[in-house]
């Protein structure tokens, strides 16, 4: 086994997922200088991260239960989520707009209609001849 | 209505302690949704100082990771009633806690101020030299309590990427399964071998010159 073989099983084997390849890396690992560094540089290296675990504040418990009950006021209070706010004011925006614009629309529909015009229509009594609107 | 008391404290005697942290958890928070005013609280003391490290660990700020910590477990607080107890609450939590420390990442990569991106350029330039001790006769154990050997160590989990960090600690200091590693970082099993050997390979190469 090659060093580059080594290294690319050695996770899997160092998880004992590869117990059949174990006796081969181990007799690689026994006669291999550089993948013996490698392996205790790891190993050293975990131990030293185990042995410098954080530990919390003397006051993380009262923080949380303070933390707990004002999420849980919250929670109960009606919520309006900003979304909603703005989507509120969207759609009054909207509505003001529409209805600064109806009369306009009106305006723009009646000059669209072609003018009435009217135009004679002739009897043959009086009064002979009448304008009436043509349609 | 929050089922605590101010005088409470969090740790709950050793002896009973479980054998199986999920499978108390179940129990727990059954009592909690039952009304058990002190279920919840037990809960937490399962899981809070292992999930402090796990977000230590990832973003590199303890007062922060402690924030974090609280804000998880008020998350969970909020959505317990609608937990699945055919999953495992360990691996629902710290997935919790995963997306707060990546929101956190993500955040701070937007408006940098410290911690890990300026320890890294703070860094980047400096070769790692070997650790002077000064007691050469020292017993090898001795010298990993030495402090600058730790903050050497811990800066070189730092120089990892995001998904190699976050792997490796969970693989490493945390004892996850890589079905739990993968369901936490939402990928699939072969992703976590993958970067998990890459992570391991990448924490050794850098560390190794420190230890000779």
């Amino acid at each position: 086994m090659h060093c580059q073989e080594f290294l690319r099983h050695y996770s899997a084997w160092r998880d004992g997922l590869e117990p059949g390849r174990a006796f081969e890396m181990e007799q690689h690992l026994d006669r291999c200088l550089e993948c013996q560094a490698h392996h205790e540089a790891l190993h050293h290296g975990v131990t030293v991260l185990f042995q410098s675990e954080v530990e919390l504040s003397p006051d993380f418990a009262d923080r949380l239960e303070q933390r707990l009950r004002h999420a849980a006021v919250e929670h109960q209070a009606p919520h309006v989520s900003p979304l909603a706010v703005t989507a509120m004011a969207v759609l009054g925006a909207l509505i003001v707009a529409l209805a600064v614009r109806r009369p306009a629309v009106a305006i723009v529909a009646a000059e669209a209609q072609p003018p009435v015009v009217a135009h004679p229509v002739s009897f043959a009594a009086p009064p002979f001849v009448v304008f009436t609107p043509r349609l | 209505m929050v089922a605590f008391s101010s005088t409470a404290r969090w740790q709950l005697p050793p002896s009973i302690a479980p054998a199986d942290p999920n499978a108390e958890a179940a129990e727990l928070i059954l009592a909690h949704l039952a009304g058990d005013p002190t279920a919840f609280r037990s809960l937490v003391s399962r899981f809070q100082g292992r999930l402090l490290n796990f977000i230590y660990r990832m973003i590199g700020d303890r007062e922060r990771a402690e924030d974090l910590v609280q804000e998880a477990f008020v998350r969970v607080h909020r959505h317990l009633h609608r937990f699945d107890p055919a999953r495992k609450f360990s691996t629902w939590v710290y997935t919790i806690a995963s997306n707060l420390a990546k929101n956190e990442l993500r955040n701070r990569s937007r408006s940098p101020l410290v911690l890990f991106s300026s320890l890294r350029d703070k860094f980047r330039d400096e070769p790692l030299v070997p650790v002077q001790y000064e007691d050469t006769h020292s017993r090898a154990d001795d010298m990993f309590h030495d402090r600058d050997l730790r903050e050497l160590v811990e800066l070189t989990v730092s120089r990892l990427s995001p998904r190699h960090r976050e792997v490796f600690v969970l693989r490493e200091l945390e004892g996850k399964s890589y079905e739990e590693i993968a369901e936490v970082m939402n990928c699939n099993i072969g992703t976590v071998k993958s970067r998990l050997n890459r992570a391991r390979q990448s924490f050794a190469s850098l560390i190794g010159p420190s230890l000779d």
